[in-house]
């Protein structure tokens, strides 16, 4: 299993965000730079812990048979030492996705590269702050359900 | 010797620029605006500046889109003071200095800043336009506290409306005409921005319900933001980026007078222009500006200007800090520096019962503003409240509530349901207080200098008995409204009492007034009602240096009124001092 493979089923695993990531194939085509970009500024910002925590599931994640990326997968990965040294990681993974931003260990903001794609805006029925596509008050509606 | 300028203002921001706008457009005044920043003003540095929002990732972060400007080193500002006293007193690099004995059970740290730009602080400004109401004019007069102003509510009216044009204010006339008294003698150029999905459901849950004994009103407020095409600027998009950058200019800044004033052929910028010295001539007038030209060439420069008149409006911190460094100029009331006030805020936060999708709109469109005046004055201050529309605003982002998640253990398939669950619940009521103009809230020169040799400010600041009484009332009325409308406060939400110091958490809302006091009497005060300092007939100052009270609005439009008021006053006396000796 390759870096990306790996970091592409970890992020589910941790987000949530199956179908954007690996179910849907033409969102998981979209999504596969956007993921490359990811573990190159992960990698820079934690040398040690990224590649730990990636480890640790691509050991897991490689057994035979194959297990399903699933929460019982994510449990089996949380139950680890390696998952509990490296936690931090973890949720900068979960924020890389969400805000294509995330945080170093010293608190300090670091740009993922694709804000505008950041996956909590349509879950929360808004749009990236800074760039609405939509037309004078639309804000006084409820917004429209967004499919997944 | 010759005078090369009838008219030099100091700073660009919307004082700055609406004096050189205005008084272009009385006379064909030869106009120089020296401002320290060096920015461009063009829509495609506008452009330029929100994208590099994207990379700073820091939404709500005044400086972030200006990280990339030269200035910063040579023209600094306070980008990190939203900090407690220890946290800056500890970090050398603060632009911001302290008192030796100031400790956080002493004193408190001012957290107000500013952008040092070509357009100044609008661009970094909400745009929310409040006037002020009649009794902020005599607070001292009606309650026993504060100052008076030398002028009142009925004299700046007709300077409101023209400012309300100006700067393209959209309200509600029949929601705020009569406010307290505060008469509108014009209806606003455009109608209230729509009021959002959020405000909608909030006034279904709280109008006219009586809270702390007030009815409760949902007014929309009135805000430099269009609501319809105004001044061939766009209609607002909802982009929820006001702070610190509308995208689209629907939300005014200064450089829309600026670019009309330099449209004029006898008006000229000078940016990357830091002032170090107001020089006076033996008649007592100020006859030469010396500045740092420090873009020019490789090494800064210093270099001199000769005007007929001065106006100085560079804020409420460089404005007394260059009075203070020429000699302690315009001084001779010993007021200068002192009187430092702003609006001291805090934010409850919370998650309303059901959905009502922030982040969609303006950040703030709504406020309650029922609390700013009542004979409760005389012993505490009255406060402004408004409704957020921006989850919960500076106190917490969206990722504030992904963290919480995470910290739950909330990973995988239960993340976004929970997110769809939560962010769009988040709520903050926001109130913003009044601090009294208090001889020893004050700003000096510190031994500490910045990288052009000049000195820093130097604080001594507390917010006082009277400003604490108004939050804690701010709090205990927030607190009821989430009530009233089933909200429940969240657990991550600050206490308003700070046990580690015993003194108050709060926030600023940048909002700096009062170090060039106005006042009739020029033992007491440095300008004159017309903004015209007492001690030196061709130096006018402009700007919320001048403000007597705080009260509870958002200064802008109180600045521009004022501003455009003394532009007609100088452009009637110019002629008294030097004038046209060129």
């Amino acid at each position: 299993m390759d870096d990306k493979d790996a970091f592409l089923e970890l992020s589910a695993l941790l987000t949530g965000l199956y179908d954007a990531l690996l179910n849907d194939p033409e969102d998981r085509a979209l999504n596969m730079p956007i993921a490359e970009e990811y573990i190159r500024r992960l990698k820079g910002t934690f040398p040690v812990k990224f590649p730990a925590l990636l480890d640790a599931y691509k050991t897991l994640a490689t057994t035979t048979p194959k297990p399903s990326v699933d929460d019982a997968l994510l449990a089996n990965l949380r139950g680890t030492q390696v998952f509990k040294d490296n936690e931090v990681v973890a949720k900068q993974i979960v924020n890389v996705w969400y805000f294509s931003q995330f945080k170093d260990e010293k608190d300090v903001l670091i740009d993922g590269g694709f804000y505008e794609r950041g996956e909590v805006w349509s879950r929360i029925k808004a749009h990236p702050i800074g760039f609405s596509t939509q037309l004078h008050g639309y804000w006084s509606n409820k917004p429209k359900p967004v499919s997944d | 010797m010759h005078n090369e300028y009838d008219i030099i203002i100091i700073g660009s921001g919307v004082a700055g620029a609406l004096t050189a706008w205005k008084l272009a457009q009385l006379d064909n005044y030869k106009i120089l605006i020296l401002e320290a920043g060096d920015n461009g003003i063009s829509n495609g540095q506008r452009l330029q500046f929100h994208h590099m929002m994207d990379t700073q990732g820091n939404r709500g972060d005044p400086f972030a889109p200006y990280k990339d400007l030269e200035s910063r080193k040579y023209a600094p500002a306070a980008e990190s003071s939203q900090r407690e006293l220890a946290d800056q007193k500890n970090d050398p690099n603060n632009y911001y200095d302290y008192f030796q004995d100031a400790t956080p059970q002493n004193s408190d740290p001012f957290k107000a800043s500013y952008n040092r730009m070509v357009g100044g602080s609008t661009w970094a400004w909400r745009g929310n336009t409040p006037r002020y109401i009649p009794s902020d004019f005599h607070l001292h007069s009606e309650f026993g506290v504060g100052r008076d102003w030398p002028l009142d509510y009925n004299e700046l009216e007709q300077w409101y409306s023209q400012a309300e044009w100006e700067l393209g204010v959209s309200g509600n006339h029949d929601e705020l005409d009569g406010l307290f008294g505060g008469y509108r003698s014009q209806p606003f150029p455009m109608p209230g921005i729509p009021l959002g999905y959020s405000d909608l459901k909030i006034k279904e849950k709280i109008e006219g319900k009586t809270i702390r004994g007030k009815p409760i009103h949902i007014a929309t407020t009135p805000q430099a933001r269009n609501s319809r095409v105004f001044d061939n600027r766009p209609a607002c998009e909802g982009h929820s980026n006001c702070i610190p950058l509308c995208p689209i200019q629907a939300k005014y800044d200064a450089t829309v007078h600026l670019r009309r004033a330099l449209e004029h052929p006898n008006v000229e910028l000078r940016s990357g222009a830091v002032v170090t010295r107001l020089e006076k001539g033996y008649d007592g007038c100020v006859n030469t500006v010396h500045y740092i030209d420090w873009k020019s060439s490789e090494i800064p420069q210093e270099k001199s200007i000769r005007g007929s008149l001065v106006v100085l409006a560079a804020h409420a911190i460089e404005t007394p800090k260059l009075l203070l460094m020429s000699g302690n100029l315009a001084n001779s009331s010993d007021q200068v520096g002192r009187n430092l006030m702003d609006h001291i805020q805090f934010e409850l936060i919370a998650m309303f019962p059901e959905p009502i999708y922030p982040f969609r709109g303006p950040q703030s469109v709504t406020a309650i503003e029922d609390f700013r005046d009542g004979a409760f004055r005389s012993q505490r201050s009255a406060f402004r409240m408004t409704i957020g529309n921006d989850g919960w605003g500076r106190a917490g982002s969206p990722a504030t509530v992904i963290d919480g998640l995470l910290k739950e253990g909330k990973y995988g398939s239960a993340l976004p349901g929970a997110i769809a669950e939560q962010i769009p619940r988040m709520l903050r009521l926001s109130f913003s207080t009044e601090m009294l103009a208090e001889q020893t809230n004050r700003i000096n020169l510190s031994d500490k200098k910045d990288v052009l040799g000049i000195p820093r400010p130097r604080f001594n600041f507390d917010i006082g008995a009277y400003v604490q009484g108004g939050l804690r009332e701010g709090y205990e009325t927030a607190k009821e409204l989430f009530t009233v409308m089933g909200a429940t406060i969240s657990p991550t939400a600050k206490p308003l009492e700070n046990p580690q110091t015993g003194r108050m958490n709060w926030n600023t809302a940048a909002h700096i007034m009062g170090t060039t006091i106005m006042g009739d009497d020029p033992a007491n005060s440095v300008v004159d009602r017309w903004g015209r300092a007492h001690d030196v007939p061709n130096l006018w100052i402009a700007g919320s240096s001048v403000f007597a009270t705080s009260a509870t609005s958002n200064p802008t439009l109180t600045i521009a009124a004022l501003t455009l008021r003394m532009a007609h006053a100088i452009h009637r006396e110019l002629g008294g001092c030097n004038a046209k000796d060129k």
